[in-house]
C-alpha cells in the first residue's frame, strides 16, 4: 500500500514545486523591484539634494560676490556715521552765531566728505519723502501740495547713494 | 529651489530667517536692518509704505499708518481706508509681503513657505489669523509655533533628552512675557505663561529721559519736554546710554546745543553711570519679578525644576536683567544667539525640520586637525587646514630637494605644530623611479582627498612619467577629542618656538639653495666671470657653507647676505646678457611654471626621518 500510495506523490509534487519555485522567484523579484524602486527613489533624493545644495552654493557665492562688492563701496561708512554727530554740531553752533573761522573749518570738512561720496539731504520746502526724511512734529494745513517739508531740524545723509541717516523734519500739510 | 523661512512677526519689530547649509541666517531688508518695524502706512498719494520708511512718516499720516497691528490678531478689528475696510491679517500681510520680498532678493530664490511665530498665549482664533495672514501674503504657512518655544529650539533644547523644563525670560520693546516649557520626546508644551503687555525697554529709555529732563532743569533752569526738537535728541540719546551701559559701568551724554536761552546756547552734557541707571530703574526690574513667581506657581513648578532658561528681547541684554533672571531661577541663561533674533532663527531651523533639510547627510563633519606632509628642513607643510569641512580635495606641487634624487618619501602628518616632528605620523610611501634631473626640476603632484567619512587618500604623481602611488589612511579622525584639544594647545604653546624652528628651517634651506645656484653658476659661466670676481664669490661661498655646517643661525644669515652681494654685479651682468640673447633661445628646457610649483621641496630619502 505505501508503495502505491507513493507513486502519486512524485507525479503530483512537481507541479507543486514548480508553482513553489515560481512563487519563490515571483517573491524576490517582488523583493528585488522594491529594492530597485528603493534605491531608484533614494538615488533621485540625493540627486536633488546635491541640485539644491549646488543652487544653494551658486547662489551663495553670488551674494558674497555681491556683498563684497557693496562692503568695498561702502567703505568707510562706519567712520562717516561716527562724523555725523561732529557735522550736527557744526551746524547748530554756525546757526547760532554766524562764525567765519569755524564756517571756514566745516565748510572744508563738508567739501572733503562730500569728495567722498557723503550728500546732504537738507529738504527744505521739498515734498515729505519717507525714504529719504523721518517727520517727527507735523502741523497740520489746509491745501491740496500734499504733505511739505516746513522745516529741516537735522540735515540728514547720504553715504555713496545709500541713506545713512534720514533728514529729521517738520512736515506740514 | 523654493526656500522656507522662519519668521518672527513681532508687535514693534518682526525678523526674518532662513537655514543655509544648516547654519540660520537672519536676512537683511532692503534698507540694510536686521530687523523690520511692523508698521503698515497708506500714502495719501495710494502708497503702501512698509517698515522702517512707514515708521518715518507716522506722524504725518497717523489715521493711516498701523502700528501694534498684532494686538488686534483674531480680533473683528477693522480699519477703513477709501472705502475698503482692511482686516487685521490684511494689514499683516502687508509685513509678511515685505519680509518675503526682502528675503527674495536676498537669497535669489522664490520664498513660498514659512514657519510664523506666536505669543504662547494666542488662542485659536489668534492663530488661525496669523495662518491667514501668510496666505494673503503668498506664504505656505508650514506651521506656526510659539515663541518661546522657537526660541527653545534656537538653542537646540529639543536635543537635550526627555522631560527637560525650560523657562524663557522675553523682555521686548513694549512688551514682557515669562513661559516655562515642558519638553518631552522632541514635542514641547507650554506649561505657563505670564506677563505684562505694557513693560519693555521703552520703559527704561523714558526713566533716562526723565532723569535727563530733570537734572537740566536744575542746572540750567530750562525745561526741556517743552521742547520737541530737544525730546527728539534725548530720545536717541537715552536709548544709546541704556545700549552703552550693557557694556560699559559709565557713558557720557553729550548734546551740545541742545536749547538756546536770552543768554545764549545750553549744552547738555552729563555722565550716567551704570549704578545711577540701575538706581533709576529698579522699580522696572522689580516688576519683572511678579510675571515670573506666577509663572512658576501656575506651572505648578518650584525654581529648582528648571533645567534651562532662555532670554529673548534685545532688553534682556541689561545686566540688572540677566542679574534677576540668574537670582531668580539660580541659572546662569543660554547666551549666544541674538536675543532679537532668537525667536526668528528657531522658527528658521524648524522651517528646515519640516522640509527635510536638516538630514544626516548635510550634517558634514569636519577635519579635527591639520594634514600635511614633510617637506625639506623638518617643516609641515599643510594641505587640508583644521576645521575644514569634508569631503575635500586639495593638490600642491612639490619638487626634488637634490640633483638627480631617484625617489620621494611623501611622509603624511597630522597635527598643529610647525615642524613636522612633533606631530602624528599618519603613513608613509615612496614614489620612486623619477627620471634623473637637477633639484627643483620635477613636478610632484601631491593630492590629499577625505570623503565623508574621513578617509584621507594621499597620492603623489610624477607629472614627467605620470607614475603615481598612494596610500589610504582610516580612521583620522577618530582621534579623541581631548587628544585634539591638546594638540591644538601644544601647538599655541609652542607657536612662538615652533616659528622660530621653522624660520631657521628656512633660512638653512634658502641658504642652502644659494650655495646650489652659485655653484652651478660657477660651473655653467665661469669664463664670464672675473678673477677678482671669482675670488670674493668663492670666498663667501666657502664662508656660507662652513656656516652651513654649524648651528649659528645669524651666521647663515650673514654669509647668506655676503654671497648674495658679491654675486649680486656677477649675476645682474649675466642676466642683462641673458636678456639680450633671449630672442635667439627658443627651445629647451622650460622651468616650472612659477605659479604651480610651491616654495617646498619634499624631503630626499636619505634626508628624511
Amino acid at each position: 500500500m505505501s508503495d502505491v500510495e507513493r507513486e502519486p506523490e512524485p507525479e503530483a509534487s512537481p507541479p507543486d514545486e514548480v508553482a513553489e519555485a515560481d512563487a519563490l522567484v515571483a517573491e524576490a523579484e517582488a523583493v528585488i523591484d522594491a529594492d530597485i524602486g528603493a534605491i531608484a527613489s533614494e538615488r533621485d533624493e540625493y540627486k536633488a539634494l546635491a541640485q539644491r545644495i549646488q543652487a544653494d552654493f551658486e547662489n551663495y557665492k553670488k551674494r558674497v560676490l555681491k556683498q563684497q562688492t557693496e562692503h568695498l563701496e561702502r567703505a568707510g561708512e562706519e567712520l562717516v556715521t561716527k562724523l555725523l554727530p561732529v557735522l550736527d554740531t557744526a551746524d547748530l553752533a554756525l546757526a547760532h552765531d554766524e562764525n567765519e573761522s569755524l564756517g571756514q573749518v566745516v565748510g572744508a570738512l563738508r567739501d572733503a566728505l562730500a569728495k567722498e561720496g557723503l550728500e546732504r539731504i537738507d529738504p527744505g520746502g521739498q515734498p515729505f519723502d519717507p525714504t529719504q526724511h523721518d517727520a517727527v512734529m507735523h502741523e497740520a494745513a489746509e491745501g491740496d501740495d500734499g504733505p511739505t517739508v516746513s522745516e529741516v531740524l537735522r540735515a540728514g545723509y547720504r553715504w555713496r547713494g545709500r541713506v545713512l541717516r534720514p533728514a529729521m523734519v517738520k512736515v506740514t500739510g | 529651489m523654493p526656500k522656507a523661512v522662519g519668521i518672527d512677526l513681532g508687535t514693534t519689530n518682526s525678523v526674518v530667517s532662513v537655514l543655509e547649509a544648516g547654519e540660520p541666517t537672519v536676512i537683511p531688508n532692503a534698507e540694510g536692518g536686521r530687523t523690520t518695524p511692523s508698521v503698515v502706512g497708506f500714502s495719501k498719494s495710494g502708497e503702501v509704505l512698509v517698515g522702517e520708511v512707514a515708521k518715518r512718516q507716522a506722524i504725518t499720516n497717523p489715521d493711516r499708518t498701523i502700528r501694534s497691528v498684532k494686538r488686534h490678531m483674531g480680533t473683528n478689528w477693522t480699519i477703513e481706508l477709501d472705502g475698503k475696510k482692511y482686516t487685521p491679517q490684511e494689514i499683516s500681510a502687508r509685513i509678511l509681503q515685505k519680509l518675503k520680498r526682502d528675503a527674495e532678493a536676498y537669497l535669489g530664490d522664490t520664498v513660498n513657505q514659512a514657519v510664523i511665530t506666536v505669543p504662547a498665549y494666542f488662542d485659536d482664533a489668534q492663530r488661525t489669523a496669523t495662518k491667514e495672514a501668510g496666505q494673503i501674503a503668498g506664504l505656505e504657512v508650514l506651521r506656526i509655533i510659539n515663541e518661546p518655544t522657537s526660541a527653545a529650539l534656537a538653542y537646540g533644547l529639543d536635543k537635550e533628552g526627555a522631560d527637560q523644563t525650560i523657562l524663557v525670560f522675553d523682555l521686548g520693546g513694549g512688551t514682557f512675557d515669562v513661559s516655562i516649557l515642558d519638553i518631552g520626546d522632541g514635542v514641547f508644551e507650554v506649561k505657563a505663561t505670564h506677563g505684562n503687555t505694557q513693560l519693555g525697554g521703552d520703559d527704561w529709555d523714558q526713566r533716562v529721559i526723565d532723569w535727563l529732563v530733570t537734572e537740566f532743569k536744575n542746572t540750567e533752569g530750562v525745561d526741556l519736554s517743552k521742547d520737541n526738537m530737544a525730546l527728539q535728541r534725548l530720545k536717541e540719546a537715552a536709548e544709546k546710554a541704556k545700549i552703552e551701559l550693557s557694556a560699559v559701568q559709565e557713558t557720557t551724554i553729550n548734546l551740545p546745543f541742545i536749547t538756546a536761552t536770552n543768554e545764549g546756547p545750553k549744552h547738555l552734557d552729563m555722565k550716567l553711570t551704570r549704578a545711577e541707571f540701575q538706581r533709576l530703574t529698579a522699580d522696572l526690574v522689580e516688576a519683572c519679578r511678579g510675571p515670573f513667581e506666577q509663572a512658576i506657581k501656575d506651572a505648578g513648578l518650584s525654581k529648582s525644576d528648571i533645567d534651562h532658561v532662555v532670554l529673548v528681547g534685545g532688553s534682556s541684554r541689561m545686566p540688572a536683567i540677566q542679574e534677576l533672571v540668574s537670582s531668580l531661577t539660580g541659572k546662569e541663561p543660554h547666551k549666544g544667539v541674538n536675543p532679537d533674533e532668537v525667536v526668528a532663527i528657531g522658527a528658521a531651523v524648524q522651517a528646515g525640520v519640516l522640509k527635510g533639510e536638516v538630514k544626516d547627510v548635510l550634517l558634514l563633519d569636519v577635519t579635527p586637525l591639520s594634514l600635511g606632509i614633510e617637506t625639506k628642513g623638518g617643516i609641515m607643510t599643510k594641505l587640508i587646514e583644521r576645521n575644514t569641512t569634508i569631503p575635500t580635495k586639495r593638490s600642491e606641487v612639490f619638487t626634488t630637494a637634490e640633483d638627480m634624487q631617484p625617489s620621494v618619501e611623501i611622509h603624511v602628518l597630522q597635527g598643529e605644530r610647525e615642524m613636522a616632528m612633533y606631530n602624528k605620523t599618519l603613513g608613509k610611501f615612496q614614489l620612486v623611479d623619477l627620471p634623473p634631473a637637477p633639484r627643483g626640476i620635477p613636478q610632484i603632484e601631491v593630492t590629499f582627498d577625505i570623503d565623508a567619512n574621513g578617509i584621507v587618500h594621499v597620492s603623489a604623481k610624477d607629472r614627467a612619467t605620470g607614475k603615481e602611488q598612494s596610500i589610504t589612511i582610516t580612521g583620522q579622525s577618530s582621534v579623541a577629542r581631548e587628544d585634539i584639544e591638546r594638540m591644538v594647545r601644544d601647538a599655541e604653546a609652542h607657536a612662538e618656538d615652533d616659528r622660530r624652528r621653522k624660520e631657521e628651517a628656512e633660512v638653512r634651506n634658502n641658504a642652502d639653495s644659494l650655495v646650489y645656484q652659485t655653484e652651478k653658476l660657477l660651473k655653467d659661466q665661469g669664463e664670464k666671470i672675473t678673477g677678482d670676481e671669482k675670488d670674493t664669490v668663492e670666498a663667501r661661498l666657502k664662508e656660507l657653507k662652513d656656516a652651513l655646517g654649524g648651528d649659528d643661525i645669524e651666521a647663515i644669515k650673514r654669509a647668506t647676505e655676503g654671497l648674495v652681494t658679491a654675486s649680486q654685479t656677477f649675476a645682474s651682468r649675466l642676466y642683462e646678457q641673458a636678456a639680450q640673447a633671449e630672442g635667439d633661445a627658443s627651445a629647451g628646457a622650460t622651468p616650472p611654471n612659477d605659479d604651480e610649483v610651491v616654495d617646498a621641496e619634499i624631503v630626499d630619502e636619505e634626508k628624511g626621518a
